[in-house]
């Protein structure tokens, strides 16, 4: 059965087709902590059923967990990616994603099983290579068993959330290590980059700005922020307001820069945003004020919340594994007619 | 190329066009008036002055529009100038003379004023012509060189497009490169969690219809009996019979005023 899986710098998601008419996602925080190992805490993390791993004396708890663990042992969270890619300076990084993409994935059911892995577009305003970090899910995945194609992480949403217009249209994933923007013209990419600036960014800045922990101001972020027009002077809200505001126009700047070295065809674009950074109330009603504002080259039609953030209980986060399980399944799909048409012919000549 | 060059091109082509617009009128003016020795010495003043006015402004316009400025610039300028005063020097002188001392020597010292104006004039523009092929090559070689200028980032950028082509399966040239995966080394021991839990998954109710859409789109194909498909043709037919009612309606309409028309 084919599959997608989004490899985020915060979440590794993986989406499957469910057994009647729906999609089946696994997710897992794409972070870990380090803790001292003893026979106590082993027994207490395997009776609570938490996900870790023993190497010599030292424990590393997996994924949301380690979150938790973060905030009551006050120890600054792990990551195995940074910016969008593996993380250079984390030894680490690549058995922990090993490990998270085998747990999310499982082993392919059949040998060949069709599997379409996004991953970042070359980013603008970096040196940032990201053919390492391809290569390298791509082999990990291949090792479980799939045929695995890569797709930019943009155009995954578009493929998920530009249906109704033909996959015409602007896909943008606001992740957290990354900015990824795709611009489709009938599924084809026209324009496609990222920015290495993300809801990383926005944290690291703020912290920076006003001297709070980085822990801390995700958690403002991501739990008591909303997008509104007045702030009280020196607090935290006021100050992501802002730094949102800078990375919405860095944006939207790159993408008007990007769009004018290309000749994009007269047709509406309408704008469709992803990824965990868009979740703050009222980024939305924010972006679409200031590309209103940027008079691009192309006509934008509308920007468009993603079906999970429409819905209220789900989360925009979700339709990048989708864009990739929708590219899967067009994969699969086509496999089987071509395979068909070669099996009619084989008969009609046999005739 | 400067803006300053730009406006000495430009302007050379105007003066070159005017002087060929003059000489044409000359020549025109002297077929019109049937020239001959015998002619009216105004009608012989008018066709060799503005012929000769021409041709200076002729070869000065070729002067303007081929010369660069060049370290000897300054002496091309000063032949220039000094060949177009010549000549047109000439050209005042001829119908200073030509009515009354139209003879040996002043006929001499007219022949040599306007043949120095010219010779410079159109020696000046030739050693400019030969001096601009013989510079050229060389020139556009050292300006090639100069303009791109490619930054550390720039060569990075190239040298990741040109791997990420190498490394697709898209790329008919190489064929894919695959990273293999041994197996772990590692000192990490999962714990047993791993083993005897399956990750959490959530299940959301989805169509997923974009897949055929997205299919639809990429091949341009649609099955038989596809919506979209069914729902255009019903339209189209829809809109089809409409007209073709509209148009039956119009016919009778016709018909009856007619008959109402005849029976008055």
């Amino acid at each position: 059965m084919a599959k997608g899986l989004d490899v985020g710098t915060m979440n590794i998601i993986c989406a499957e087709k469910g057994k009647s008419d729906s999609i089946v996602f696994a997710q897992q925080r794409n972070a870990f902590l380090k803790m001292e190992a003893g026979d106590l805490a082993q027994n207490m993390l395997d009776t609570s059923k938490i996900l870790y791993t023993h190497q010599n004396d030292t424990i590393n708890v997996l994924g949301e967990d380690a979150f938790k663990f973060a905030n009551v042992f006050n120890k600054p969270i792990r990551r195995p990616m940074r910016q969008g890619i593996i993380s250079p300076d984390e030894k680490e990084s690549i058995p922990m994603i090993k490990l998270i993409i085998e747990r999310v994935l499982n082993k392919a059911e059949k040998d060949g099983e069709l599997l379409t892995i996004s991953v970042p577009a070359s980013p603008v305003d970096s040196n940032i290579n990201v053919l390492y970090h391809s290569k390298t899910v791509e082999a990990l995945s291949k090792k479980l068993g799939y045929k695995t194609t890569l797709i930019d992480e943009g155009l995954a949403v578009v493929y998920s959330e530009l249906g109704d217009q033909n996959f015409t249209g602007v896909g943008i994933s606001v992740g957290a290590g990354m900015t990824n923007i795709t611009v489709a013209y009938l599924a084809t990419p026209i324009v496609s980059f990222s920015i290495a600036r993300g809801g990383d960014w926005i944290d690291e800045q703020v912290a920076s700005a006003t001297g709070v922990a980085i822990e801390r101001v995700t958690s403002i972020k991501e739990n008591d922020f909303t997008f509104n027009s007045e702030y009280e002077i020196g607090s935290i809200q006021g100050a992501i307001a802002l730094y949102y505001d800078a990375l919405i126009t860095y944006i939207i700047e790159h993408l008007k820069r990007k769009l004018e070295e290309a000749a994009p065809p007269d047709a509406e674009f309408p704008v469709a945003i992803a990824g965990g950074s868009s979740r703050a109330k009222g980024f939305l009603e924010m972006f679409e004020k200031r590309i209103t504002e940027a008079n691009l080259s192309i006509n934008i039609s509308k920007v468009k919340k993603t079906q999970y953030a429409s819905s209220g209980a789900k989360d925009p986060v979700y339709a990048i594994a989708r864009g990739c399980l929708i590219s899967s399944i067009t994969r699969e799909n086509a496999e089987k007619a071509e395979s068909e048409e070669v099996n009619k012919t084989k008969n009609e000549e046999n005739k | 190329m400067s803006m300053d060059l730009k406006l000495r091109y430009y302007l050379g082509s105007m003066v070159f066009l005017s002087g060929l617009i003059i000489s044409i009128a000359g020549i025109g003016f002297g077929i019109f008036v049937n020239l001959m020795w015998t002619s009216d010495p105004i009608e012989i003043m008018t066709t060799y002055s503005l012929v000769g006015i021409g041709f200076s402004l002729t070869l000065l316009g070729i002067n303007l529009m081929i010369s660069k400025q060049r370290p000897y610039g300054l002496y091309s300028n000063i032949a220039m100038v000094t060949g177009f005063i010549l000549s047109i020097a000439g050209v005042i002188y001829f119908l200073m003379i030509f009515q009354d001392n139209w003879v040996y020597p002043y006929a001499t010292y007219l022949v040599i004023l306007y043949a120095s104006g010219i010779s410079l004039l159109s020696g000046n523009a030739f050693a400019n012509a030969v001096l601009r092929v013989i510079g050229e090559p060389s020139e556009n070689l050292s300006t090639s060189s100069s303009n791109k200028n490619y930054s550390l980032e720039d060569i990075e950028k190239e040298v990741e497009k040109t791997l990420s082509q190498s490394y697709s399966t898209n790329n008919t040239n190489f064929s894919s490169f695959d990273l293999g995966v041994k197996e772990d080394d590692t000192s990490f021991v999962p714990c047993k969690t791993f083993k005897s839990t399956q990750q959490e998954r959530i299940e959301v109710e989805d169509f997923i219809s974009e897949a055929k859409n997205l299919q639809t789109t990429m091949t341009g194909k649609v099955e038989a009996g596809d919506y979209g498909l069914e729902l255009t043709t019903k339209m189209l037919s829809e809109t089809m019979k409409e007209k073709e009612r509209d148009q039956n309606k119009s016919i009778f309409n016709k018909f009856k005023t007619k008959f109402n028309n005849k029976r008055k």
